[in-house]
């Protein structure tokens, strides 16, 4: 078995302090992996406070697949999917920036770039010739950049040499120049290579990825973006789930324009190709799970180490709403309760719902539904209570009750009563209704509509009346008589006519409506309806027993029965403000 | 100042060419860098030179690679024909660098070149426009032999070249190949016609597009290749008075370029 020879590099306290120094030695020392059954690592350590300038040539090795070379870089010189100066970055002027011949090798971590040009350029070259089925470079979690000079042809990853197998996964390459024939990952002919490329964002000002005819390239879940009217994807390569900037990526993914949209920040110079941190982007959650291809396509984790789950986004971040690593989507929330509450709050408070109402509820379930309620009840309330007071979702009232909506929906309330009706309350008591009669009323209709209460009676009753009772619907009594009237006409109670009126009944001993005549009034006279609703309950139980036949048989939309008057049976009135005058005549 | 780290023994790899050789600069960095525990006698010796940028002297440690020049010594417009001249620029007295026609007679006859011939650093060799487009290079590979092209027209002054292709024979092994083929088209020419029924596509393809890929594939193929792993060393002398110092040096930017020798100019 391979033994190991490992070399470190560091700015200072280590073996080296080039890269190319290392391999440079280990060229001299070491230069028949196989013979000398070894197989080496480089490891690239410590704080760095400036480049590595010297360009890397990867040749002269004798290698396999168990006696291989191995460069990476420690948690210390890692970037986190940003590009750092205070991190381990090979920079170099103007030439190829990392060449390799050698048949096995793995980088992992680094950061790599050519900063000027005066000539065509290539970052990664992988080159000279080798046996099929021998040989196989793997490039992962790596920042690619290209020299951006228009004037001269610029290439991330080049594979020219006959059978090179390339294995990518986790890289962002981005600053490739418009230049002709400049492109992101190039894949070229000189028989049988091939390169798979998973997980990866590719941003280039010509091509994305290409392959000459009659060689292999796979991608999937790849995001790439390309200049003028070249291609993102060019030279048909097999994709999965891979987006695109213009209509050459998987169908459904095509035309996703490369901006903020999409990621952090696609300003030249100030790149952060994380994921939307407002978990709006196209590319979350539109991958393919590829933890089940063959090793070494079977990772795991994105470009800075979070960990891939779910559904998989696209491209080389794997976005998150909580836990990770350094960058703020990455907030971690699981060691102290008080310090996770804020960053959640914090993160979601960023969300911008405003401009795409659609895509707002849905963003903000996804969010929500991310949270872990069940666990710790405290922490659970305080998430929600945390979380709402940060949304603001007054603007659009139809996009509030969708959001709202679809966040109970997400809600696995069910396993611990106390703490589902704590959080119920907590969270009413932190949505704003009163501002906006027309948000309050469609807020409030939707959001009861989504309630599941029918499955314990207990919890059901007990819910309304802590969850009403911390509704303030005070300031306005047209806004309380109408919200109040929409509200009940919105509850389901169709399945245990019990339920309805313990809830109901419960319900209106909770409010407070005594400190505005006018409301108190309709307070009463909605109070003497109660009362009347649960003398009658057992007839209004037959009636919703009957009901649900009828809407069992299809012969009734059981929600437009709902929204007449249960108490004499008339038909339905077109407002709720006319509802209420019914009701006060009836009684008086 | 920067401070140089130069290889000061041989080492010894299967492939000659990448071999770390005894005096090759190795690295360049600021003045006073921390040199790693590694970066030492016996295996490397450190030089300091006063007054000169990192950035100048960076370049000192490049690698040496083929370089290649197209001239064109001859056309025939009537015909789209032209002899063309390749040679290498850096080479040195050993032969080192130059190019052969043994080393591109294969690859310029996939190119349908003709009447290929090798002199001392230089290969000569008449290429056909029409004859090129028939080639699966200039098709950046695709399977082209079940494809029959006819030229209906040519325009010397632009270089357009108005071809018909009958793809009616073309068996197109899977979904991908057909791709492929449509990519390799659009890539290379501009569509005048397409008859889907009798399977006819007419294009415009261009002398300068015949040129670019040409030239493009050229110098991928040889101006990678690598003649040595480094192209600058110092001399012997410089390293036996850099050794006699303890392996630590200082001199100035003019000892430096005196000791430093070119791969290419010896």
């Amino acid at each position: 078995m391979a033994s190991l020879l490992e070399h470190t590099v560091m700015p200072s306290g280590g073996d080296y302090t080039s890269l190319d120094a290392a391999i440079d030695h280990l060229v001299a020392s070491h230069a028949n992996l196989v013979t000398a059954d070894v197989y080496a690592e480089v490891k690239i350590d410590g704080t760095w406070s400036s480049a590595d300038t010297a360009a890397v040539t990867i040749t002269g090795l004798t290698t396999d697949a168990t006696h291989y070379i191995s460069i990476y870089t420690t948690a210390a010189a890692r970037h986190a999917g940003i590009w750092s100066t205070s991190k381990y970055n090979l920079t170099i002027t103007d030439g190829g920036a990392l060449t390799s011949s050698a048949a096995y090798v793995k980088i992992d971590g680094l950061q790599i770039m050519v900063n000027t040009a005066s000539a065509a350029r290539i970052t990664i070259t992988l080159s000279g010739s080798k046996t099929s089925g021998q040989n196989q470079t793997e490039i992962s979690n790596c920042i690619i950049r290209g020299h951006g000079n228009a004037s001269y042809r610029d290439r991330g990853i080049y594979i020219g040499g006959a059978n090179i197998l390339l294995k990518a996964w986790n890289l962002i390459i981005y600053g490739i120049s418009t230049g002709a024939n400049s492109e992101g990952i190039k894949v070229d002919n000189y028989g049988g290579e091939a390169a798979y490329v998973y997980s990866s964002t590719v941003i280039s000002g010509y091509e994305g990825l290409t392959k000459a005819s009659g060689v292999t390239l796979v991608c999937k879940n790849v995001y790439a973006s390309r200049g003028g009217e070249q291609a993102a994807y060019s030279g048909s390569p097999t994709l999965t789930t891979c987006a695109s900037s213009d209509a050459t990526g998987t169908a459904g993914l095509q035309n996703i324009a490369y901006g903020t949209d999409t990621f952090v920040n696609v300003t030249a110079g100030s790149e952060n190709l994380h994921l939307a941190a407002d978990g709006l982007s196209p590319l979350q959650g539109a991958g393919t799970d590829t933890s089940g291809d063959a090793a070494p396509m079977n990772f795991t984790t994105d470009i800075d180490g979070d960990t891939r789950s779910g559904t998989w986004d696209i491209g080389a971040d794997a976005w998150v709403a909580a836990g990770g690593s350094t960058y703020n989507e990455g907030i971690t929330l699981s060691s102290t309760p008080a310090c996770s509450h804020n960053s959640q709050a914090d993160l979601l408070g960023s969300v911008a719902f405003a401009s795409t109402p659609a895509l707002s509820p849905a963003g903000i379930a996804d969010l929500l539904g991310a949270v872990t309620i069940l666990s710790n009840p405290a922490v659970s309330m305080a998430h929600v209570l945390d979380i709402f007071p940060s949304l603001v979702l007054a603007s659009n009232p139809a996009l509030a009750a969708s959001a709202i909506a679809d966040f109970y929906n997400s809600l696995t309330l069910a396993s611990t009563p106390a703490a589902v009706m704590a959080a119920v309350a907590d969270l009413i008591a932190s949505l704003a209704l009163a501002s906006d009669p027309a948000f309050a009323v469609v807020g409030g209709s939707d959001f009861y509509e989504s309630l599941a209460l029918s499955s314990s009676p207990a919890l059901s009753s007990t819910v309304f009346k802590a969850a009403f009772g911390e509704l303030s619907l005070a300031s306005s009594p047209a806004l309380s008589a109408s919200a109040i009237a929409d509200l009940y006409a919105a509850i389901t109670m169709a399945t245990s006519g019990g339920i309805s009126t313990a809830a109901l009944a419960d319900f209106f001993i909770g409010l407070t409506l005594s400190s505005i005549p006018a409301l108190s009034a309709l307070g009463q006279i909605a109070g003497e309806v109660i009362q009347k609703m649960v003398m009658e309950s057992i007839g209004v139980r037959e009636k919703l027993l009957r009901t649900k036949k009828q809407e069992a048989d299809g012969d009734i939309d059981i929600r437009n029965l709902i929204l007449t008057n249960p108490y004499d049976e008339i038909a339905p009135v077109s407002t709720t403000w006319e509802r209420t005058e019914k009701i006060q005549k009836d009684v008086q | 100042m920067c401070e140089i780290l130069v290889r000061a023994v041989d080492g010894i790899c299967d492939d000659p060419t990448a071999n770390p050789r005894r005096g090759y600069l190795v690295v360049v960095q600021p003045d006073g860098h921390t040199w790693g525990n590694g970066e030492r006698p016996p295996e490397y010796f450190i030089v300091k030179i006063p007054g000169l940028s990192p950035e100048l002297t960076h370049l000192k440690t490049c690698l040496w690679n083929m370089k290649i020049q197209f001239v064109v010594l001859s056309s025939v417009p009537l015909t789209d024909t032209h002899t063309i001249k390749i040679s290498a620029t850096e080479f040195n007295s050993l032969g080192e660098g130059k190019i052969t026609a043994a080393k591109v007679r294969t690859f310029l006859e996939n190119w349908a070149a003709t009447n290929i011939i090798g002199a001392d650093n230089s290969v000569t060799f008449t290429v056909k426009i029409l004859d090129a487009i028939q080639t699966s290079r200039f098709w950046g590979g695709l399977r082209i032999d079940d494809l029959f092209f006819t030229e209906k027209s040519y325009t010397p002054a632009t270089g357009n070249h108005r071809i018909e292709i009958n793809y009616s024979l073309k068996t197109f092994q899977n979904q991908q190949e057909k791709d492929q083929f449509i990519w390799a088209v659009q890539e290379n020419a501009t569509l005048v016609s397409h008859n889907a029924v009798q399977k006819l596509i007419v294009l415009d393809i261009l002398r300068s597009k015949v040129q670019q890929n040409f030239m493009e594939d050229v110098r991928q193929r040889v101006e990678f290749i690598m003649l040595r792993r480094r192209r600058f060393r110092l001399s012997e002398s410089a390293m036996v008075e850099i050794g006699n110092a303890g392996g630590m040096l200082t001199i100035d930017s003019a000892k430096l370029n005196a000791s430093v020798i070119d791969a290419v100019t010896e």
